[in-house]
């Protein structure tokens, strides 16, 4: 784009000299969309080669069935929360040795717990839980499946295989992907983040935040009963 | 080729750039007081943008439109409160500079510079609180959390960040173009033949 056009003056026809000392025209917007096109090839090139190394902690998650609503912020009364009684998706994923793992309406009720490895509130919840399982053996008839999701090398605590191996994490682990396609599938509630699922696989519950174990062994014996 | 990683990474990047086009526009408009060289190369800053300060100000804004579209509707980030207040500024900035630098409508400056800076505050707000995550006295618990930085390229350009790269050099091109608005009358007049010159000044209208 030129400079302005003075065209607003009655003398449309008369147009200023040119001045002498014009500076030789260079061109601004060229450079610029030159050095954008430069920057977008060193971001393909660099983040080509970058996470050669991290690629074992995401997965690529097949879901399947309707994406549930997201989880309402805040939502004290689960009776607020709009998934419940909703089929949830069905998710074939793996582990971070690849092993083939499963979120399935088989007729097991089950408790899907998301995990973020940076977030403080998650790393808290996995020993405590694994203690209680440790303790008590868990619940019989409901299985408990974490989903490593959000995870990100720029965020501490990094990579989260290490992280559940460092807490001899036993629950079985889907790699949620980069873009966190399970956890959204499930409604975003948070880290961590529980989804109940009735043996039918319906959602029973799902809850943010840390969890007591105690609670969570009532929740998963309701699940068991019904 | 186009996921996240490569298109945070390129988004990243834009703001550095930007960040670099603000900070040597600030830099040279202090270091211009005391020394005639900065001066001088201020005034090359400004001839370079001159003209099309507000088309930089529109593609700065737009790319930062589209590419938070990028990040919420297909790297599904999830744009929390703060993130929706920092869109309500940047988006109407991004539309508004367009029209703006069709019609060369230069008056659009101070509007401008409102709405990037109330925007800038929220990101600075929404930077701070990732970083200290109890000034909004929430947890990673809250449904879609403003305290989490869902990423950090470089360690420290989060996407608040790249909204404040935005803000800013919108900021600084519509300091430019006042820069240049008070610097551009007398330079065509100079080179007119005073008798051929009607009394009408030669600035375009506003």
């Amino acid at each position: 784009m030129a400079r302005p056009r003075k065209t607003t003056g009655p003398r449309k026809t008369r147009r200023p000299v040119p001045s002498p000392k014009k500076k030789p025209n260079i061109p601004v917007l060229g450079i610029v969309f030159g050095a954008v096109g430069i920057l977008l090839v060193v971001a393909i090139v660099f983040s080509g080669s970058a996470p050669s190394g991290n690629t074992q902690e995401y997965g690529e998650p097949v879901i399947s069935g309707a994406v549930l609503p997201a989880m309402p912020p805040g939502a004290a009364q689960p009776g607020d929360d709009p998934a419940i009684g909703l089929m949830a998706p069905e998710v074939a994923g793996t582990d971070f040795s690849d092993k083939t793992i499963e979120i399935k309406h088989d007729g097991t009720p089950k408790a899907v717990l998301f995990l973020a490895h940076w977030c403080p509130h998650c790393q808290a919840e996995v020993p405590r839980v694994q203690a209680w399982l440790n303790d008590t053996g868990g619940v019989k008839g409901v299985d408990i499946i974490s989903v490593t999701t959000a995870s990100n090398s720029n965020q501490n605590n990094w990579p989260p295989s290490e992280w559940l191996k460092r807490e001899n994490w036993t629950s079985p682990v889907i790699r949620d992907d980069r873009t966190s396609s399970v956890y959204n599938a499930y409604g975003a509630g948070g880290f961590p983040y529980w989804v109940f699922l009735n043996s039918d696989g319906t959602v029973a519950l799902r809850t943010s935040g840390e969890m007591e174990t105690a609670t969570l062994q009532k929740i998963l014996e309701l699940l068991v009963k019904q | 080729m186009f996921d996240l990683t490569t298109m945070k990474l390129f988004f990243a990047l834009l703001a550095v750039a930007t960040n670099f086009a603000v900070l040597a526009y600030l830099g040279l408009a202090v270091a211009a007081r005391w020394s005639s060289g900065a001066a001088g190369l201020r005034r090359r800053y400004l001839d370079l943008v001159a003209g099309r300060e507000i088309l930089f100000a529109f593609l700065v804004s737009g790319t930062a439109m589209l590419g938070s579209l990028y990040l919420s509707e297909i790297a599904n980030l999830r744009p929390c409160r703060l993130c929706w207040y920092q869109r309500a500024a940047m988006y109407p900035l991004a539309v508004v500079l367009g029209i703006a630098a069709w019609q060369m409508y230069r008056r659009i400056r101070i509007p401008a510079i409102v709405v990037a800076v109330a925007g800038g505050i929220i990101s600075i707000y929404h930077y701070l609180v990732q970083w200290f995550p109890t000034l909004e006295g929430t947890s990673c618990a809250v449904g879609i959390p403003c305290t989490i930085a869902w990423f950090r390229v470089f360690g420290f350009i989060s996407i608040p960040y790249m909204a404040l790269s935005g803000f800013t050099f919108v900021v600084v091109m519509m300091l430019a173009l006042g820069a240049n608005n008070r610097a551009r009358p007398p330079d065509p007049v100079a080179t007119d033949p005073p008798d051929s010159q009607t009394t009408v000044p030669v600035r375009p209208r506003e």
